[in-house]
């Protein structure tokens, strides 16, 4: 058994994609580019998948990483060839590399993801109050937001989770970055950082239309940020 | 366009999927460089219309000609189609996200009669005049094929070209006349186009046809009010299925859709000769594809979808004459990549059920099973060739095998049905599930026997056509009725809407006068009417009140059997006097064998269609 380590992008065409739809995208293309992916076992056996993070609908990325378990050996560079061109359009590959078989699951470890977030301006605003605006939304120790849950509504506070958040203003169109905890450690949504701040700030962006694109996911280890793919060996630590 | 509705429309819709493209094998046809344009309009919503192998088929047909694209479009979901108007957006295409009146041809397909109203509302979404009398060369040519066009009236003012029977040769004849006609449009109209149309066998243009009444409300009689075109219409039919284009690169969808698999057609039509069902009639004769057809395409379709699912589609697939060897030979090539096969309908008898056990891997699901009816008398009146025995005996290798739960399809409302034979229905669910407890023993606690109770609607060009529909009253009756005899804890018990039936019966025999109702129930707001949730009865008995019809002449009356029908004028290829003969012996309890494995029932199909019984198995 082999271990290999996709990086790929979610890219307009595929933007409405739930995280479900992408992974069978990801197993049919597997399986036309007869790549030997092993199965689990059990009654009802699926092919051995793990992605990193679970991307919402209507979120595209640049960068996306899942790990697949071969069967057999395969040369990686024919792997990535086959794989490139079996993948539907929109979804990108960008690097492959082997990792042990005894990695640990991207899910366990990325707990850092950074996005792009764009929204139209409805009204006028001048980036010295933006960028006040935002700094008294981060000098905040409490940000609560309500989310609906199977149990009905529940408060959360999504201030700890945000570790940046700035903003840039180009005519009619506002470019929000952030920064925020995934994964273990919690999971704070970019949709649900612009919500509050619109929500808190009054300012004139419907949040119902916000474009928003990942850029990176890290492994944050003791404040260095890694690359999921230089991140496999047993111990945690890189190489 | 685009970037407008996938930046301000799709984030506040639901399953947004339906409307991005996009997918795997969908075709992007340079707009400039073709001829003819055609959208593909199918009026439900984007997984159930994905769903469905005729579009598979004429999407890749008529993309496969250099000279034209085809393109889908779906009906808009509730939600989207709020969005639509309220930014007075038109109704547009998922490949090229154009508007549908920039086509040359919007082909809709119609499927059942519940999707009618859609098919208004995509039209006037699309910013289409509805009725064809409307509509100048200006407007896209607006055509309609499938099985319920086999009853075209209901819908008739509303279409400009009917395509009656099987497609995927009839579209090439209709492309080539829009294509030469193009050229000269100024000179002939949309009325020498329509005329050169008329020409193509199997093509119906309704607006060249009257209909003269009787003072009843009967039709007198339904004449051509031009010279050029014949007094019927003989469907179209494929000859020799292994010479037909099949899809082998079909669109891969990312969403899930109602059947996500390779749809892998193995035989076309069916004899059994069921008198109540009208793919039964309609698909006549039987034509078979060869099993090294089935494997050649199976293997193209594994390579370029990557689908973990083949399913050998058909009226009834273990019928087919090599089902066995074709489904080793599949699970021989595929079983090891984790490609499994899979069978749609099961015949309720023990061999259908050797096949699902050879078929299925380690999943067990519900094996469904339609016996239609309760006792053997009824049986016999509608022809299903299946006994008490047969369907025991099919349950009982079903337990057997490991199944825990079963599906039991009937029909209520069925011609000379009495409490009697709902007692029968009752009896089997109970025999089912004494023979479940006795088989699985232990695993008892798992049985699940589910019995469904459709309601009977006569179709037109069956031998049941003249049949009226029980009332909606006797239905719900006969639905309570065997609701108090069905409780069990080990049996489930459902039931169809009788007011939907009862609606689909108006559509189902109605005549080119209940296109007023349609018009109107849509007006009223009425859409997918197939949908349990969405489906407005009250605006539907408003739309009779208003329009002044009475739904029973349609639905519930008797027809009588020297009466021109509304659909007298299509040609099956089945004979009047076959179902005159059938009907008779419905009514005396004679059955019908099957030509398959009998002699000729002289049907009429073979005598005067261009094609005949085509079995690959023997000889």
């Amino acid at each position: 058994m082999a271990r290999v380590r996709i990086e790929f992008a979610k890219g307009d065409p595929v933007r409405f994609l739930s995280h479900l739809d992408l992974m069978k995208a990801f197993e049919r293309a597997i399986r036309r580019a007869q790549i030997p992916i092993a199965f689990s076992e059990g009654f009802n056996p699926h092919p051995r998948m793990n992605f990193a993070s679970a991307l919402a609908v209507g979120v595209t990325s640049e960068k996306e990483y899942l790990d697949i378990d071969l069967k057999n050996d395969m040369e990686l560079k024919e792997l990535a060839a086959r794989l490139d061109k079996a993948l539907p359009p929109g979804i990108v590959m960008k690097s492959v590399r082997s990792v042990p078989d005894k990695a640990p699951p991207l899910m366990a470890v990325v707990n850092r993801a950074e996005y792009v977030v764009t929204a139209e301006l409805e009204g006028l605003l001048d980036t010295g109050e933006m960028k006040r605006k935002i700094t008294d939304f981060m000098d905040r120790s409490e940000v609560n937001i309500t989310k609906r849950t199977k149990k009905g509504p529940r408060q959360k506070n999504i201030r700890p989770g945000i570790l940046k958040f700035e903003a840039d203003i180009f005519d009619t169109k506002i470019d929000f970055f952030i920064s925020t905890v995934t994964g273990n450690e919690g999971n704070v949504r970019p949709e649900e950082v612009i919500c509050a701040f619109v929500g808190s700030t009054g300012l004139p962006v419907d949040c119902e239309t916000l474009y928003i694109k990942r850029i990176a996911l890290y492994v944050d280890e003791g404040g260095e940020m890694l690359d999921p793919m230089d991140y496999y060996t047993i111990s945690g630590s890189r190489r | 366009m685009r970037q407008f509705i996938e930046n301000r429309i799709l984030p506040k819709v639901i399953k947004p999927a339906r409307y991005q493209g996009n997918e795997l094998n969908s075709v992007h046809k340079d707009w400039d460089t073709v001829s003819v344009r055609i959208a593909f309009a199918f009026p439900d919503v984007y997984e159930i219309g994905m769903s469905h192998l005729g579009l598979r088929i004429l999407y890749h047909t008529v993309n496969s000609r250099e000279d034209t694209l085809m393109e889908r479009v779906f009906a808009p979901w509730v939600d989207m189609e709020e969005k639509l108007r309220e930014n007075r957006l038109s109704l547009f295409s998922l490949e090229s996200y154009r508007p549908i009146i920039d086509f040359d041809v919007v082909a809709f397909t119609l499927q059942y009669e519940m999707s009618f109203t859609n098919v208004l509302n995509m039209l006037d979404l699309a910013g289409i005049p509805l009725r064809a009398a409307e509509r100048d060369d200006r407007w896209p040519l607006v055509l309609a094929g499938g099985p319920t066009a086999y009853n075209p009236e209901p819908i008739a003012p509303f279409i400009d070209v009917f395509l009656i029977g099987e497609g995927e040769e009839g579209i090439h004849d209709i492309i080539d006349i829009i294509k030469t006609h193009k050229g000269f449009s100024s000179v002939a109209g949309k009325r020498g186009l329509l005329k050169e149309l008329a020409g193509i066998p199997g093509v119906y243009v309704p607006g060249f046809y009257d209909f003269g009444y009787h003072s009843d409300g009967t039709i007198k009689e339904v004449v051509p009010n031009v010279s050029f075109t014949p007094a019927k219409i003989t469907k179209r039919i494929v000859q020799d299925l292994d010479r037909t284009d099949f899809p082998t690169k079909p669109i891969v969808p990312y969403m899930e859709i109602v059947h996500d698999r390779i749809m892998l057609e193995v035989l076309r039509g069916c004899s059994r000769g069921c008198r109540f069902c009208q793919a039964g009639m309609i698909y006549r004769p039987v034509r078979e594809k060869h099993p090294e057809t089935i494997l050649q395409q199976a293997g193209e379709q594994v390579r370029n979808t990557g689908y973990d699912e083949i399913s050998l589609t058909s009226l009834s697939t273990s019928d087919y004459s090599c089902v066995r060897g074709i489904i080793e030979s599949l699970m021989d090539r595929y079983g090891g990549q984790g490609i499994g096969v899979s069978l749609p309908s099961l015949r309720a008898d023990s061999f259908s059920v050797d096949l699902a056990k050879q078929v299925q891997r380690v999943r067990k699901t519900t094996l469904t099973f339609a016996p239609e009816a309760g006792t053997q008398r009824l049986r016999d009146v509608i022809n299903k060739g299946v006994t008490e025995n047969d369907l025991l005996g099919a349950v009982e290798g079903a337990f057997k095998a490991g199944w825990t739960s079963v599906k039991l399809y009937f029909m209520i409302g069925l011609p000379t049905e009495t409490n009697e034979d709902l007692d029968g229905i009752a009896a089997l669910a109970h025999r089912v599930v004494a023979l479940g407890r006795d088989i699985l023993g232990s695993r008892a606690g798992r049985l699940k026997v589910t019995v469904s109770a459709s309601s009977f609607v006569p179709k037109a060009h069956t031998p049941f056509q003249w049949v009226g529909q029980d009332s909606m009253e006797t239905l719900l009756e006969k639905q309570q009725y065997l609701a108090g005899k069905l409780k069990n804890r080990r049996i489930t018990f459902n039931w169809h809407d009788a007011r939907l039936s009862f609606i689909e019966a108006v559509f189902a025999r109605g005549g080119r006068r209940v296109a007023e109702i349609l018009e109107k129930a849509w007006e009223l707001g009425c859409r997918f009417d197939s949908w349990t949730d969405r489906f407005q009865f009250e605006t539907w008995l408003q739309a009779f009140r208003e329009t002044g019809t009475d739904p029973w002449f349609y639905a519930n009356r008797p027809f009588g059997m020297e009466e021109t029908l509304p659909w007298s004028h299509i040609d099956t290829g089945v004979t009047h006097e076959f179902l005159v003969s059938e009907y008779n012996n419905a009514f005396t309890g004679k059955t019908t064998g099957d030509c398959r494995f009998g002699e000729c029932t002289v049907c009429g199909v073979c005598q005067n269609l261009p094609a005949g019984l085509d079995i690959k198995g023997v000889g």
